[in-house]
C-alpha cells in the first residue's frame, strides 16, 4: 500500500483558505501594534471570507472533484453542488455576521466588560465555519463527526466570550453540556453502525445496510438503533425539538450576532450533515428515519411556534421561531422515498430564503438593542419614529419569516415545503404545518404592529459604531427582497444540488 | 475473547456515563460522565475492528480521533466551568437560572 496520499487542493480550497485567514489573525494580532489591529483584523477576516466565497463559486461552476479517496471506491470529501450550495449559504451568513459583530470587537490588551477580544473573536468563528465547511462535503462518518465538533467547540466559547458577563458564560455551559452529551450519544450510535455495516464510508454503509434490512433479525434492530443515536446528534445541531432546550437560552445569553450566526450557518452545517446521512448512507432504513423526521418536523413547529407565542424578549422570540423553522425544514425529508429528492430540493431551497431573512431579524435585533439594551418586545412600541429605516426591515424580515407579503420570500419558501410534502403523501404533516403558520402569523405580526404604533418620541440619530450592522441588514434585505421578485435562480440551485 | 464480552462491558459503562449525566448536577462530574460514553463508544469501536479483521482499520483510527475530540471537548468545558465559577460563585448546573422560560413577565423585570 502506498503510504503518500494525492490530495485535490482545489477541493478543499474553501475550508483551506478559512483556516488560513484564521492562523493568520491570529498571528496579526502578537505582531501588530493596538491602533493598527482594529484597522486591520476585521478587513482581514473578512477579506478571507470572500476569497473562500469566491473559491467556492469556482467550484460550483465547474465538474464535482473529490479527494481522500479509498482504493476500493468511495471518497471522503466530496466537493459537488450540493457541498457548494451549503458552502456559499455559510461562507455569505459568515460576511453579514462579521458586518453585525463589527461593534463588539475591543482592540485593547485589557478588554472592558460588555466588548469581545477582536482576534479571538474572529479566529474562533472563521474556525467553527471551516468546521461547517467539511461538513458540508464530508461523505464519511469520520469526516462528518469532525467537522461537527470543529463546528461546535469554537461556538461554545463564541457564546461565553463577552467580558465579564454572567449570562454568557450560563448560556456558553448550557449549550456545551447538551452538545457534548449528544456527541456522545453520537458516537456510541456511529459504533453500533460501524458494527453492523463493516464501515464507516457512507456508500459502503448504504450497501450493507440494504441487506442488513433484508434480514431482520438483532443485527437489524441494532442498526436501527445505531441510525436513531447518530439522528440524535444532528437534531441537536439544527435545535430540532426535543433537543432544542439549549437554543433559547444560548441565544440569549449569547452576543446577538452570534445567535445569528448560531441560527442560521450551524443550523444549515447541521441540515447538510443530516441530509448527507439520511439520503446517501441510512437510505435503506428510510421506513424507520422516515416516520421519526416527520414527527421531529411536526413536533418542532407546534413546540416552537407556541412557545414563541409567550414570549417577552426579542431574541427568545427569534429563537423559538428558529426551532419552529427547524421543523418546516425538516418537513420535507419526511417524505416517502420516492420522491426524496423532491424533498431533500424544496429543504435545500427554504433553507437559502431562511438564511437571508433570519439573519436580516437577527441584524435588526443587534440595532434595536442599542436603543434598548433590554430587548423587551414591549419596548419595540413606536419603533418607527425612533428608528424608521430598522422598523421598515424589521418589518421585513418578520413578515417573510410568517409568509406574509411584502416579505414574499417567506411565501415561496412555504409553497416550496408545502407543495414537497403534499407530493410525498405526508398530507397530515402539511396539515400541521398549515395551522402553524396561522400560529406563526400571531406573534410575528403583534411584533411587527407594535412598531409602526405612532408614538410620540424624537428619532434617534444613527450611531457611527453601527454602520456594519446597517451594512449587514441592508444585504440581508436586499437579498430577501430579490429573492421575493425573482426566486428562480435560488429554486433552481437547489434542484441542481440535489441532483445526485 | 468473546465479542459479546466487550460490547455487554461497553454498554454497561454507556449506561453508567447515561445515569451520571441525568442524575449530577456538579458540571465537573457531569463532564467525567460524558467521558464514561465517549469510552464506551471507544471499546465498541475497538471491539468492532478486531471482530471484523478489518483491512483499513476505521475502527482503530476512529477511536483514536474520539480520543482527541474528548480532550479537546474537555479542554475547552474545564475553561467555561472556570469562568461560570468566578462569575457565579457555583458550578452546579441547576443554579444556573439567569436564562430560563420559567416565568416570562419576571424575566423582562429582572433584564433592566
Amino acid at each position: 500500500m502506498s503510504l503518500t496520499q494525492s490530495i485535490d487542493y482545489a477541493a478543499i480550497s474553501p475550508p483551506l483558505v478559512v483556516v488560513v485567514t484564521a492562523v493568520a489573525v491570529l498571528l496579526a494580532d502578537l505582531f501588530v501594534s493596538a491602533e493598527v489591529r482594529r484597522r486591520l483584523l476585521a478587513p482581514l477576516a473578512l477579506a478571507g471570507t470572500l476569497g473562500a466565497l469566491g473559491a467556492t463559486a469556482w467550484l460550483a461552476t465547474g465538474p464535482a472533484r473529490s479527494t481522500f479517496c479509498l482504493a476500493g471506491g468511495g471518497c471522503s470529501y466530496v466537493a459537488d453542488g450540493f457541498a457548494t450550495y451549503f458552502q456559499t449559504i455559510v461562507l455569505a451568513a459568515l460576511v453579514v455576521v462579521l458586518l453585525l459583530s463589527y461593534p463588539l470587537f475591543d482592540e485593547r490588551e485589557r478588554v472592558p466588560p460588555g466588548q469581545v477580544p477582536a482576534a479571538e473573536f474572529l479566529a474562533l468563528m472563521l474556525m467553527s465555519v471551516s468546521g461547517m465547511l467539511v461538513v458540508a462535503a464530508g461523505r464519511d462518518l469520520l469526516t462528518l463527526l469532525i467537522g461537527l465538533e470543529v463546528v461546535s467547540l469554537p461556538a461554545f466559547v463564541l457564546v461565553g466570550l463577552r467580558r465579564g458577563d454572567p449570562r454568557g458564560v450560563e448560556a456558553a455551559l448550557k449549550f456545551f453540556v447538551f452538545s457534548v452529551v449528544s456527541t456522545a450519544l453520537t458516537i456510541y450510535g456511529i459504533a453500533l453502525v460501524y458494527g453492523t455495516t463493516g464501515s464507516i464510508e457512507l456508500h459502503h454503509i448504504a450497501h450493507a445496510l440494504s441487506t442488513r434490512h433484508a434480514h431482520s433479525g438483532a443485527m437489524s434492530a441494532t442498526a436501527a438503533a445505531g441510525v436513531v443515536l447518530v439522528l440524535v446528534g444532528f437534531g441537536f445541531k439544527i435545535a430540532a425539538v426535543p433537543f432544542h432546550f439549549w437554543a433559547p437560552d444560548t441565544y440569549q445569553g449569547a452576543p446577538v450576532p452570534v445567535a445569528a450566526f448560531l441560527s442560521v450557518a450551524s443550523k444549515a452545517a447541521g441540515f447538510a450533515g443530516l441530509i448527507v446521512l439520511l439520503v446517501v448512507g441510512f437510505r435503506p432504513y428510510a421506513d424507520v428515519w422516515g416516520p421519526a423526521v416527520g414527527v421531529l418536523a411536526a413536533v418542532s413547529m407546534t413546540v416552537g411556534n407556541l412557545v414563541a407565542l409567550r414570549q417577552r424578549n426579542v431574541v427568545r422570540l427569534l429563537a423559538w421561531s428558529t426551532v419552529a423553522h427547524a421543523g418546516y425544514l425538516l418537513m420535507p425529508l419526511a417524505v416517502a422515498s420516492s420522491q426524496l429528492r423532491e424533498g431533500v430540493r424544496a429543504t435545500l431551497a427554504y433553507l437559502g430564503i431562511y438564511a437571508a431573512m433570519n439573519l436580516g431579524a437577527f441584524g435588526c435585533a443587534v440595532l434595536v438593542r442599542r436603543l434598548h439594551p433590554r430587548l423587551a418586545i414591549e419596548d419595540l412600541r413606536g419603533l418607527v419614529t425612533r428608528a424608521p429605516l430598522t422598523a421598515v426591515a424589521f418589518g421585513l424580515f418578520l413578515t417573510a419569516l410568517a409568509g406574509l407579503p411584502p416579505g414574499v420570500a417567506g411565501l415561496f419558501a412555504k409553497v416550496v415545503v408545502f407543495r414537497a410534502a403534499v407530493h410525498g403523501h405526508v398530507t397530515w404533516l402539511a396539515v400541521v404545518a398549515a395551522v402553524n403558520t396561522v400560529i406563526g402569523l400571531a406573534y410575528y405580526l403583534r411584533v411587527a404592529a407594535l412598531m409602526f404604533v405612532p408614538a410620540d418620541d424624537a428619532p434617534v440619530a444613527p450611531s457611527s459604531r453601527t454602520w456594519s450592522v446597517s451594512a449587514g441588514v441592508a444585504i440581508a434585505a436586499a437579498v430577501t427582497v430579490v429573492l421575493s421578485v425573482y426566486p428562480q435562480p435560488l429554486l433552481h440551485l437547489a434542484s441542481t444540488a440535489a441532483q445526485r | 475473547m468473546h465479542l459479546s464480552l466487550a460490547l455487554l462491558l461497553s454498554a454497561l459503562l454507556f449506561g453508567v456515563g447515561v445515569y451520571g449525566v441525568l442524575a449530577r448536577r456538579n458540571a465537573i462530574a457531569l463532564l467525567m460522565a460524558v467521558e464514561l460514553m465517549l469510552n464506551a463508544a471507544n471499546l465498541d469501536l475497538v471491539a468492532f475492528d478486531a471482530w471484523f479483521k478489518d483491512a483499513l482499520h476505521a475502527g482503530q483510527v476512529f477511536a483514536l480521533f474520539v480520543v482527541v475530540v474528548a480532550a479537546a471537548e474537555v479542554g475547552v468545558g474545564l475553561a467555561i466551568v472556570l469562568a461560570v465559577f468566578r462569575l457565579r460563585q457555583t458550578v452546579a448546573v441547576d443554579e444556573l437560572r439567569q436564562l430560563a422560560d420559567v416565568d416570562p413577565v419576571l424575566r423582562v423585570d429582572a433584564d433592566a
